[in-house]
């Protein structure tokens, strides 16, 4: 006895397979006239870090596949309104946290990315409006509060879910204390400007890789840091640093979404200088220069071990 | 007259049929082993010219030559020439005095 002639049924008997010619013959022609493409399988998907033939990079920068990510932005001043305007088309969710006012003279010689109907606004609601009308699917999430105002453990929660963090405030202690409280989470960005606009900068962490924000401007505490109250500038040199800045954070952001190297630029020289006239580190003209930094021995805050 | 004779006068020049190639020579004909000897005769005498005027250089004594001055430069025609004649070189990467990154403004 064959098995195949036999079916087992649910009670456990044997019944006798008789086959059916006539539906066998059926099937078979039914089975002939609705074939069926061939299924091909899909190539299996390739590993995100994985540099293939398409030479996946930051250069290759998809600003859709960041849509979502959350950022965090302390200070919308000049360098942080044109910041988040640069940033706006990647669809991030960003926290800003700053307590100014939008005031006349912010609006005129495009020093600010605020326009002279937002006077009098909280410039964090002045910028949500614009950033939001301007990049449907940008949210900005508002604070309008002095980052004095947020403790420690408020900012912490704030940053852990941030793919980057940029500090655009010009008050020394917060920007130590912030810079100090983000080290050991998340990436840090520090774009500011100097004297008459005329150079900036951006120093870049990488938590517990690269050096501190204190060891790659060699500071020890807050008066190192000088504030300069409504520093004449050109809103071009400023907004020059902070698109330079925003392409940075896009990097760092895809880096972190996509699992791709950073290859636009050195990720290990994180501190960029941009002169937007000649200066010494570009003779001829406007020029980026980047320089690698190095963690102090004892530093406390990028925990390197005493010399 | 014979056949050939006539042909010879009859013929005006420019019927003559056109020069056949001479057969090669044979190589082991004198005029050949001649001409060999005559070619390695001027060879040699060549040769002993060149190692004359080799023994002569080899032998002389090194003399003072005043360093010949250069000749103006004529106005370049390229960029690249017009690089050079500036003698542009990269500039050397200078550091960042860190100390001027302190004074602010956000």
């Amino acid at each position: 006895m064959r098995s195949s002639d036999w079916i087992k049924m649910p009670d456990g008997r044997l019944v006798r397979h008789r086959p059916d010619r006539l539906a066998a013959f059926l099937a078979d022609q039914a089975a002939s006239v609705y074939r069926r493409a061939p299924i091909v399988l899909a190539p299996p998907p390739r590993s995100a870090s994985a540099r293939d033939e398409r030479g996946y990079s930051t250069e290759s920068l998809d600003i859709r596949s960041l849509a979502g990510g959350q950022l965090t932005v302390f200070g919308a001043g000049s360098v942080g309104s044109h910041l988040l305007s640069a940033l706006g088309p990647a669809g991030f969710k960003i926290n800003v946290i700053d307590d100014g006012t939008v005031k006349p003279r912010h609006t005129q010689g495009g020093r600010t990315a605020y326009d002279p109907t937002q006077v009098g606004l909280k410039k964090v609601l002045a910028l949500k409006q614009k950033v939001e009308r301007d990049h449907p699917g940008t949210i900005l999430g508002a604070y309008p509060y002095h980052t004095s105002e947020i403790p420690d453990n408020q900012l912490e929660i704030m940053v852990r879910g941030s793919l980057a963090v940029l500090l655009a405030i010009d008050d020394p202690e917060e920007i130590l204390r912030i810079a100090d409280l983000v080290y050991p989470i998340t990436e840090l960005v520090q774009p500011a400007m100097h004297a008459r606009g005329a150079t900036g900068h951006i120093v870049i962490c990488f938590p517990l890789v690269t050096p501190c924000l204190r060891c790659s401007l060699n500071i020890n505490e807050a008066a190192d840091i000088h504030r300069l109250d409504s520093e004449p500038a050109a809103g071009l040199n400023i907004a020059a640093v902070a698109q330079q800045a925003a392409r940075v954070v896009l990097d760092i952001a895809y880096s972190k979404i996509a699992g791709q190297p950073i290859t636009r630029w050195d990720p290990t020289k994180n501190l960029i200088f941009i002169a937007n006239s000649k200066h010494e580190t570009s003779p001829d003209g406007p020029g980026i220069h980047s320089e690698s930094s190095r963690k102090r021995p004892g530093c406390p805050v990028c925990n390197s071990p005493a010399a | 007259m014979r056949p050939e004779e006539m042909t010879v006068t009859v013929w005006p020049r420019r019927f003559e049929p056109p020069p056949v190639n001479p057969p090669l020579a044979n190589p082991a004909s004198p005029t050949v082993i001649q001409g060999f000897v005559q070619v390695m005769a001027s060879l040699s005498q060549q040769m002993a010219a060149l190692s004359k005027k080799v023994d002569a250089l080899a032998t002389r004594t090194p003399q003072v030559v005043a360093p010949a001055q250069p000749e103006p430069k004529s106005p370049p025609e390229t960029a690249a020439q017009a690089d050079e004649a500036l003698e542009l070189k990269p500039a050397p990467r200078r550091r960042l005095d860190r100390s001027k990154l302190l004074d602010i403004f956000d």
